[in-house]
């Protein structure tokens, strides 16, 4: 008689069913010595000894899992020291200098150190991990969120490594761009496409047309439009289209029905960023569109925008595309002025880029004096035009969007002196350690 | 108590308060930050045209604020507290205003009315006077289980697969009349029949029900039983703690090595295990509404110095610690734990002493955790409680064997603290 057995006459009811009858087990000898006067009684009482029997006697389970391997301790962990400052400056925008700090003294972190961060979390951690750390976490999220990071940065290298054998080299370049393009899922083929897109070579026609099939529509039908975009019979056939489809009147352009050629495939009903019109204005560089048309580009962009807002926005990309790459410029050394400003534009306007912050926060001179901003003095200004019993109101409102911003102004200051508080002590921290 | 981040949102009610009030912890959105003698104060930037005025009396980290919500703390008080502990600078010395001065004045002079309470000695309880009181609600009590003895009975005649067919209400009902009847504890078991009605088997229910059964007959046989019994059978009925028959503990040094805060109905209950240097294992309990706070608590690994008073029971576990002096850090005491094989045999003993154990605390090691159990060297495993959080337990084992101090209520192990066994002393 287990405990079982009890609850199926339970379940049933005594009314319905007998009792079953003690075994000659231990519990079931001790389950026969429990005499009570009714069968409800009996019951519930063998229950009260059989649930207790259960309840205190469950054996162990076997382990399903071997023991982890035995690993050795961390050889140059973060200092203790370091640590309560490594946190800190992990939730502020000097994170990645921090980072890059603890990887160039080649100290590391424990599998707890990191879990303890919670949503401060990154994938950039985990190289920092020890060798406990990584087998630890081997199959945490973290593990993958480095994998893909790392794998994306060593992708994005590629890519800048192609793009200057593609300037240096047109035919190699092309032949390169074609290979990887064969070897590329979707998502890579749209990232090689980008490059296409800006740096389109003679010798790419091979790839345009290997792709006009592309199991992606979207990639399809931006290689058949890149084809116009070089010299050719395509693009011969695009420009004398043209003026029929995009007729000046005046200062108006009015766009008109058209046949697209084949050559640019056949537009989807109904989608918002396709149209015959979409295909062929995309199947032309910017600058030809411009020449053909005599039109300047605001005019050409207001017209398509008033035409679709999708149309508008297209024109928009394929007009950037075809600007000059800027030079990129190295990050301006921001001073003690520049925070000054900052702070001054939010006393004044409220603005309060993140940005700025994070910049400021990141390139400043820790050992930088920053003076708080002193708050500035209430002006009213000129009240627009509004009944007299709002105005009153008005009032109040301005004088308490005033006070908040020469607040969040203070604030900003006290959260940017915090951050160059907490660098300055890294530094000092990090001279100890030598 | 020292106001740090972590002893400031333990005294927050629930985990949203705590959000709120470090979302709050801004200099921004606070137009005055002031301290005044034994008190914290502030106004608050909220979404309306007037800030809200908010006080934290120093003494006790008790609040006070104009905001509508009616959680103690609140996020307002919290935040006050957070921005204090992160920069004490910001607060400039400047009187409270006549409200919180008030409301000050009030609490230091309940306080002080208070404590001469405690030095004035209590008028003994007429003995006679309390010989009826008892009478009273044992009659009332008697009575309770024996129409629960009834009800159980009939529920076990018609058959428990019919009683899946009953209403919530009607198990509600049953909870209610043993409120009437002054018998709380067993309410809380009547509570938790519909969660167990619908098992495949039925052993959980009709395991309940025995349980339930046992406390009448405890009830009816009481007058055998030795005190210890008698007083785990009171405090399972629902009778508050008699705090004048606590038994001293021996050791004034304690080690807190676990925090368990859940909800229970419309409480909050705190459960703070600690351990003492010569390895004895005492649990605290503190009670609150659900949204009000519990008061400072403790951390893990906090090294405490005070006395504490056991309360009766045949397996002495919860206590009451009196004066607790923080003193410091500590790491679980190697030297005291059970092997996992012999935790079965603890648990068999802690239960024939008390049937009415819901868990014990337990060091255990040397173990290593893996997917859903504990496991020991030699190939022995104890399942983990669903609140177990893997990957914090392996961190903090970091591939070594490692101590665990935690929660067995006979099914599951809750891993509380963990030392990894190079920092666990012997």
């Amino acid at each position: 008689m287990t405990l079982k057995d009890l609850a199926a006459t339970a379940l049933r009811g005594t009314a319905r069913a007998e009792l079953p009858k003690p075994d000659s087990s231990p519990l079931g000898k001790a389950l026969a010595r429990v005499q009570e006067g009714t069968p409800e009684q009996l019951l519930l009482a063998r229950v009260a000894l059989a649930g207790l029997h259960a309840r205190a006697g469950k054996a162990l389970d076997t382990a399903q899992t071997s023991p982890p391997t035995a690993l050795p301790p961390a050889t140059n962990p973060l200092p203790v020291r370091m640590r309560p400052l490594f946190v800190a400056l992990l939730q502020s925008p000097a994170a990645l200098m921090t980072l890059g700090s603890v990887k160039e003294q080649g100290w590391t972190l424990s599998a707890a150190q990191v879990l303890n961060l919670k949503e401060f979390i990154r994938p950039e951690l985990w190289p920092l991990l020890d060798e406990r750390g990584k087998a630890i976490l081997d199959a945490h999220p973290l593990h993958e969120a480095w994998e893909k990071a790392e794998a994306q940065a060593q992708w994005e290298a590629r890519l800048e490594a192609l793009w200057e054998t593609r300037a240096a080299d047109a035919d190699a370049g092309a032949a390169q761009t074609l290979e990887l393009w064969q070897e590329s899922s979707v998502e890579k083929r749209r990232d090689l496409l980008a490059v296409i897109e800006r740096q389109l070579l003679p010798a790419d026609l091979p790839l345009l047309k290997h792709a006009e099939k592309d199991r992606s529509g979207e990639i399809a039908r931006r290689v058949r439009e890149l084809q116009g975009h070089l010299p050719g019979p395509l693009q011969d056939e695009l420009l004398a289209l043209l003026p029929q489809a995009v007729v000046k009147k005046g200062d108006q352009l009015k766009f008109k029905p058209f046949e697209l050629p084949e050559a640019l495939g056949t537009a989807k009903v109904g989608v918002y960023d396709d149209s015959d019109l979409h295909r062929l204005l995309g199947a032309l560089p910017f600058s030809l569109l411009l020449k053909v048309l005599d039109v300047r580009g605001e005019q050409l962009l207001q017209a398509a925008e008033k035409k679709h807002w999708q149309l508008g926005r297209q024109l928009k990309v394929q007009r950037d595309r075809e600007r000059p790459e800027r030079e990129a410029k190295a990050s301006p050394v921001l001073t003690a002025k520049d925070a000054a400003q900052w702070f001054q534009s939010i006393q004044q306007k409220g603005q309060h880029e993140q940005v700025t912050f994070d910049l400021l926060a990141q390139s400043l001179d820790p050992a930088a004096e920053i003076a708080a901003p002193e708050p500035l003095p209430f002006v009213l200004p000129p009240a627009p035009t509004m009944p007299k019993e709002r105005r009153l109101q008005w009032e109040e409102n301005i004088q308490t969007q005033h006070a908040q911003r020469q607040a969040e102004a203070e604030a900003a200051w006290r959260s940017l002196t915090d951050i160059l508080q907490l660098r300055r002590e890294w530094a000092a921290g990090l001279e100890a350690e030598k | 108590m020292t106001l740090t981040p972590e002893t400031i949102l333990a005294l927050a009610p629930d985990s949203g308060s705590a959000a709120n009030g470090k979302k709050l912890a801004t200099p921004a959105r606070w137009p005055a930050l002031h301290t005044a003698p034994g008190l914290l104060w502030g106004e608050a930037q909220g979404s309306g045209k007037n800030p809200y005025l908010v006080g934290v009396d120093l003494n006790g980290y008790v609040s006070k604020c104009s905001c509508p919500s009616r959680k103690f703390p609140c996020k307002h008080a919290l935040a006050l507290m957070l921005l204090y502990a992160a920069d004490a600078g910001r607060f400039s010395e400047q009187a409270a205003p006549e409200s919180l001065g008030k409301w000050l004045e009030g609490r230091t002079q309940r306080t002080e009315r208070s404590e001469q309470a405690g030095e004035t000695p209590r008028k003994e309880a007429d003995p006679a006077q309390h010989a009826k009181s008892w009478a009273k609600r044992e009659k009332k009590m008697s009575d309770g289980l024996a129409a629960l003895e009834l009800w159980l009975s009939d529920l076990v005649r018609e058959g428990l697969l019919a009683a899946r067919e009953r209403s919530y209400g009607e198990w509600d009902g049953q909870a209610a009349r043993m409120i009437d009847a002054q018998l709380p504890g067993v309410a809380r078991l009547a509570r938790q029949i519909p969660g167990l009605l619908h098992g495949e088997s039925g052993e959980g229910l009709t395991a309940h029900l025995g349980r339930l059964y046992l406390l009448t007959q405890g009830w009816h046989h009481r007058g055998g039983l030795s005190s210890g019994e008698r007083a785990d059978l009171l405090t399972t009925l629902g009778l508050p703690l008699d705090k004048s028959a606590l038994t001293r503990s021996d050791t004034d040094s304690w080690l807190c090595v676990g925090i368990v805060t859940e909800e229970e109905g419309h409480l909050t209950v705190r459960r703070t295990w600690l351990l003492g240097d010569t390895g004895e294992v005492a649990l605290l309990l503190d009670f609150s509404p659900k949204n009000m706070g519990l008061g400072a608590g403790f951390f893990p690994l906090q090294r405490l110095s005070g006395a504490l008073g056991y309360a009766p029971s045949a397996f002495p576990q919860r206590a009451v610690l009196e004066g607790a002096l923080d003193s410091g850090t500590g790491t679980l005491p190697v030297r005291h734990a059970l092997p996992l094989a012999d935790l079965p045999a603890h648990w068999a003993r802690a239960n024939a002493q008390n049937p009415w154990l819901e868990r014990v605390g337990v060091l255990l090691g040397p173990v290593y955790f893996a997917e859903g159990q504990a496991c020991d060297y030699a190939g022995q495993a104890a399942p983990l409680h669903s609140a177990a959080d893997l990957w914090h337990l392996t961190a903090q084992a970091n591939t070594e064997p490692a101590y665990a101090f935690g929660e067995w209520d006979g099914e599951t192990f809750l891993p509380l603290t963990v030392n990894p066994e190079h920092e666990a002393p012997r």
